[in-house]
């Protein structure tokens, strides 16, 4: 399985999750939010597509809406998000099929359960 | 036609672009793949002689957007309308709108056939003065591989 990390510039959890993922044995490929394209989806053969949060907004979890909206419906895509987001902010993404993932709730039982559903 | 023209394309799909480059050897053409990089190129110091640019395409980033704008920034929109409108507005004589969708399959599509004619047409009865610049917007004429014939639409521009 690959995943596709579309890391935030001002955080550093996508870097963690790399190693996390590395030693989960899934191939991981790492993107900023400036040169991901929608069409890297099928070019680079992703089969999951993980946004790590903003700090100080919402913009993130907004920019996993857009990818979301944009990469086939077969390509998972999840919002990594370690401070809290409001019960609405969930909802929405839950009703945009962007799976949210707490990074404190991070662990290989979970995270294998999560990405195999 | 004129000799050799400053032609700046915008289009998002990738074999349009190709058939731009094979149509327009002779020219002196610019490429840009969205919104973002075809603002940026009319607002720059280049001057262009043409601009032929799609209607449907994404942002192609992320500036001036909040949360809420954010969300689309991949979604395909009607960016083709302001670019034109920006192309006027800085002087570019010959400005075309080219859509390869069908009317039938997209609302907006189907919205400019009042002004576009329901299909491609080689006339000039839908030409429109902008500034002092000709606007036309056109369901865009095809060669083959459905690549747009983007030299049909310059013809009709330069009438």
């Amino acid at each position: 399985m690959k995943l596709g990390i579309i890391k935030n510039e001002d955080r550093a959890i996508y870097k963690v999750l790399e190693l996390i993922y590395k030693a989960f044995d899934y191939e991981v490929e790492i993107f900023s939010q400036d040169d991901f394209q929608p069409s890297y989806a099928s070019e680079r053969s992703l089969d999951a597509i993980l946004v790590e949060e903003n700090r100080d907004s919402e913009m993130g979890a907004s920019f996993a809406i857009a990818v979301r909206r944009s990469v086939p419906e077969k390509t998972i895509v999840g919002y990594f998000f370690f401070n809290p987001l409001s019960q609405t902010r969930l909802k929405e993404l839950e009703e945009c099929g962007v799976r949210n993932f707490n990074f404190m709730d991070l662990d290989k039982q979970k995270f294998t359960r999560w990405m195999e559903d | 036609m004129e000799d050799k023209l400053d032609i700046l394309i915008i289009e998002d799909t990738e074999r349009h672009r190709e058939s731009a480059l094979e149509q327009f050897k002779d020219h002196k053409l610019t490429l840009a793949r969205n919104y973002a990089e075809g603002e940026k190129l009319l607002l720059g110091e280049g001057s262009y002689g043409v601009l032929l640019t799609d209607l449907m395409m994404p942002k192609g980033n992320r500036e001036t957007m909040g949360p809420e704008g954010m969300k689309y920034i991949f979604d395909l929109l009607p960016f083709g309308f302001p670019l034109a409108f920006l192309a006027a507005k800085n002087g570019v004589p010959y400005i075309g709108v080219v859509t390869d969708i069908n009317h039938h399959n997209h609302p907006i599509s189907a919205a400019i056939d009042p002004i576009s004619g329901a299909y491609w047409h080689d006339s000039d009865s839908y030409i429109y003065r902008v500034n002092d610049s000709r606007v036309g917007i056109f369901h865009a004429p095809f060669i083959e591989g459905e690549r747009k014939d983007w030299n049909k639409v310059l013809e009709v521009l330069l009438k």
